[in-house]
């Protein structure tokens, strides 16, 4: 009883905060640029007023348009539910694993794309195209972090690779995991459409990747796709944060340890959100056809990693 | 046994399926002997006993296939596609043949039986092994010797190409596993390394040319190879176990490649009815005529989509399960300690992501450009769906899927009962625990998946998301048409095209594709005022050019030698005559002792 209510305070911590980043990685833009902003609570303003309002679906939509956003959200919540905060007892941490958790964002990225593809308009085909090769070229970096990780803890299940590397600390393989940590920022900012890669606050054709895709969504529809894509973001930073800066109270149960790790959690969050922001404001865009450079770069980092824990 | 099960599962929902496809032959007698035929020849190279009645019940099954593959005979490319079928399937039975021959020569005896753990000595083995894989790797269309494949399947009517795709690649399969857990024991690692190397790289060319193609039939042949690669991948790792000394890890290895071996067939087989029967409606198969059938053919639609899913190894279907295991055992590889293993199966594993991920893209081309948005021409506009045995045939094969995908510790069971024989322990148990809900590597804690968790999470989400958004949203929806950027002309051309949507791909790779593009004036037009050009792009295969190229090479090279002897003029050919002669009774005389 006792894990399922920490399991189920870990999953709303996750879902709840999301909005919160996306805004607090937008004040700090803001900042350093020294401009005024919006609050950082206007994420969760804005989902509010999506969901009041009507949907406008097109016309030559079928069935995909309908499930589509459930199924990305849904995707993006079961990988919430298998990610520890500060605790190894996760909703799902028996039902899958690392690998598991990639492929059921995939499946989301899957339909994301179906989506953009369903009101025959050319720029969700655009979209999607571009998505996919995206998605498609930071796969292998990705794999090859976790497989870097599941050779270190000997595992591949995110709870015992969590525990084991809280057990150890970051100086098991300090190396390795820094080759790895600039990976997976990489990965991050590739797979979550951010800066480098894909530009989240406009709306041309240039630009668009995501946005694309969801051009045609609105009210509810385009609710479920920001909150989807916010948590999405969110699970990675935890990732990051969770694997990267292993101190902290965790797995301990008591009821101020438990208050405690939170705060510490939300602390280190917020640390691994601001090199977003840094990035997003002191680069450019990349031209679409440089980002696979970017990959396999991200790529060499991850196998360097590799190399250097077998060394 | 195990290989029949495959067979017979797939035969009977093609075969369901045939019996509206029909309507589309004009001979239907000769066409139910072939396939009949064809189905039982399969078989008989499944339940083949020796060297001797494998070679024939192979033979016949390739012979049976190349008339089924040229049955629309009169269309000129389906016999030009047929007769490198033809070829390519006889130089790999020259090259099994070599192979059944130095196991002959060795063990004296042309009997399956006696050839288990042959002993013989290395080199023999080595040769044994490169034969067998070169001859039944063409059968089952390994790079580079997949050539044949994409031209073959295409042309084939659907259902056998199902049928094609689905097992009789998989009968090389089967003698390869025979081969390499039966035959030859005692094998050094790099064995494995070498078919872990050319099933990763199969695998990634494989999608990688998929992902180029807009014909539904040839991109899904690619996608053959793609599979083919990711089943040798499993072998490949089992046998790296075998080589040292890990049964357990080489079984649940070898589970992950025969289980993807079996969901192959199933969602392979699906969606090459499915194509079928867009087919049989369209009468295309260029998928830039295609679009929007998803209203006009509901079902169909539906189960190419699950086909689509489960070949992307997205859960909760059954690809992503077999690629669970495939991902397991490459990590149980890294226990082993060889250097080069350890590094370089973490690259394999990343080549296998690159894969799927490329699956994924292709697949959403695919649904994409035919099934969503609008017609793009008459024929696609006017589709309907199609008929009940047809949807009966696609729809078993659905089900399956689903099913597979989640249950698959009851699939995995008899699967390892399969390949007890073969690696001397039952993992049955290994791989799962509570009572079969959950699916484990063989170390409990290396890790573990649980497809019908995740389903029954994926409902409860479903609904809690539900019940909120009927609570605090607004479920009005108003129906609209697109938003096209201000245009107001409705052209189905507009939209997004599979060219198009493969193009960053085809430019990020351009070495492999060899893209020619040029723009082409429309003839009769003016050049300047209200001008009209098309874009075309030719693509090819790097590897079917230099094929081309060797044996080009290879036949002037023989033209070349028959020059110098084939002058016309008869005189020398006399002199050839004596020439030889004299040769001849040197010999006879000199070296064999007089002629006695």
């Amino acid at each position: 009883m006792e894990n399922l209510t920490i399991g189920l305070i870990q999953f709303f911590i996750l879902v709840a905060i999301s909005p919160l980043i996306k805004g607090f990685i937008h004040k700090v833009k803001c900042y350093l640029r020294g401009q005024k902003c919006a609050s950082i609570w206007q994420g969760y303003r804005d989902i509010y007023k999506l969901l009041k309002k009507e949907i406008v679906l097109s016309s030559d939509a079928s069935w995909i348009s309908k499930v589509a956003p459930y199924i990305v959200l849904i995707s993006t919540l079961i990988t919430a539910s298998f990610l520890p905060v500060f605790n190894s007892h996760t909703l799902l941490s028996f039902t899958g694993d690392i690998i598991a958790f990639v492929y059921v964002l995939a499946l989301g990225t899957f339909f994301l794309a179906l989506y953009g593809m369903d009101q025959g308009s050319a720029f969700g085909g655009l979209g999607s195209s571009r998505e996919m090769t995206i998605a498609a070229l930071a796969e292998p970096a990705l794999m090859m972090v976790i497989f870097t990780f599941a050779l270190q803890t000997g595992t591949t299940n995110i709870s015992e690779i969590f525990a084991k590397i809280h057990q150890a600390g970051f100086s098991q393989f300090p190396i390795s995991s820094v080759f790895a940590l600039m990976a997976l920022l990489i990965i991050a900012l590739a797979e979550n459409g951010r800066m480098p890669v894909d530009n989240p606050e406009t709306h041309l054709e240039l630009t668009m990747v995501h946005e694309a895709m969801i051009l045609e969504a609105s009210g509810r529809d385009l609710a479920l796709f920001e909150i989807s894509s916010w948590i999405k973001l969110t699970l990675f930073l935890t990732l990051a944060s969770n694997i990267f800066v292993p101190f902290g109270l965790y797995n301990e149960t008591t009821f101020v340890s438990v208050i405690l790790g939170i705060v510490f959690f939300l602390i280190k969050i917020f640390l691994f959100a601001i090199p977003i922001a840094l990035v997003e404001i002191s680069m450019a865009k990349l031209r679409f056809f440089r980002v696979p450079d970017l990959m396999t770069f991200g790529f060499v980092l991850a196998l360097i990693s590799l190399v250097v824990y077998y060394l | 046994m195990y290989f029949i099960l495959i067979v017979s599962t797939l035969a009977l929902a093609v075969s369901i399926y045939t019996l509206n496809y029909l309507e589309e032959f004009k001979n239907k007698s000769l066409f139910a002997f072939l396939y009949t035929s064809f189905i039982a020849s399969i078989i008989l190279v499944v339940i083949s006993f020796n060297a001797f009645t494998f070679l024939i019940s192979w033979e016949i099954m390739s012979v049976l296939s190349f008339f089924l593959v040229i049955f629309e005979y009169k269309n000129e490319e389906n016999k030009k596609s047929g007769f490198i079928y033809i070829l390519m399937t006889h130089l790999g039975t020259a090259f099994i043949i070599l192979s059944f021959l130095i196991m002959f020569i060795n063990t004296g005896s042309l009997d399956f039986k006696d050839w288990f753990s042959a002993d013989i000595s290395t080199t023999a083995k080595f040769w044994a092994f490169i034969f067998a894989l070169i001859g039944f790797g063409t059968k089952a269309g390994i790079f580079p010797l997949h050539i044949w494949l994409p031209k073959a399947h295409p042309v084939a009517p659907s259902n056998v190409s199902a049928l094609m795709s689905g097992v009789m690649i998989k009968t090389a399969i089967y003698m390869l596993v025979r081969y390499y857990f039966e035959f030859l024991t005692d094998i050094p690692w790099w064995f494995g390394f070498i078919v872990l190397l050319i099933g990763s790289v199969s695998a990634l060319l494989g999608v990688m040319y998929a992902l180029s193609q807009h014909n539904l039939k040839r991109l899904l042949a690619y996608h053959s190879i793609e599979n083919i690669g990711i089943i040798l991948m499993g072998i490949g790792s089992s046998m790296l176990f075998v080589s040292n000394g890990m049964p357990v890890s080489a079984g649940f290895a070898l589970l992950a490649a025969l289980f993807h071996t079996y969901n192959h067939a199933l969602f392979k087989g699906l969606l090459f009815l499915g194509a079928g029967s867009v087919l049989f409606k369209t009468h295309t198969k260029d998928m830039e005529k295609y679009g929007g059938l998803i209203k006009l053919m509901p079902l169909t639609s539906l189960f190419f989509i699950i086909g689509s899913i489960s070949i992307s190894a997205l859960p909760p279907f059954n690809g992503f399960v077999s690629e669970w295991f495939t991902y397991q055992s490459l990590l149980l590889n890294t226990k082993i300690n060889i250097n080069t293993v350890q590094i370089f199966v973490p690259i394999f594993a990343s080549m296998l992501a690159l894969t799927g991920a490329f699956a994924a893209a292709c697949f959403v081309k695919v649904i994409g450009i035919s099934f969503l948005g609008h017609p793009r021409s008459e024929e696609s506009r006017n589709a309907t769906e199609v008929g009940l045995f047809m949807l009966t045939g696609m729809g078993i094969l659905a089900v399956l899927c689903i099913i597979f995908g989640i249950f698959p510790v009851e699939v995995a069971g008899v699967i390892s009962k399969a390949i007890e024989p073969l690696t001397g322990i039952n993992i049955a148990n290994d791989i799962s625990s509570h009572g079969g809900f959950i699916l484990t590597s063989t170390d409990y804690h290396f890790g573990r998946i649980s497809p019908l968790g995740l389903l029954i999470a994926g409902i409860i989400f479903a609904v809690g998301i539900f019940v909120l958004i009927k609570l605090f949203g607004n479920s009005k929806v108003r129906k609209y048409e697109t938003w096209k950027c201000g245009l107001d002309e409705v052209n189905p051309k507009a939209q997004y095209s599979a060219t198009g949507f493969s193009q960053p791909i085809k430019k990020i790779f351009a070495v492999l594709y060899k893209p020619v593009e040029k723009i082409v004036s429309v003839e009769n037009k003016l050049k300047y005022f209200l001008p009209e050009k098309k874009y075309e792009v030719h693509l090819s295969d790097v590897f079917e050019l230099l094929i081309t190229k060797i044996t080009d090479r290879f036949l002037s090279f023989l033209l070349w030698i028959r020059n110098i002897f084939q002058i016309g003029i008869i005189h020398i050919y006399l002199g050839f005559i004596s020439l030889t002669l004299t040769i001849l009774l040197i010999y006879v005389v000199w070296f064999s002792g007089g002629g006695n």
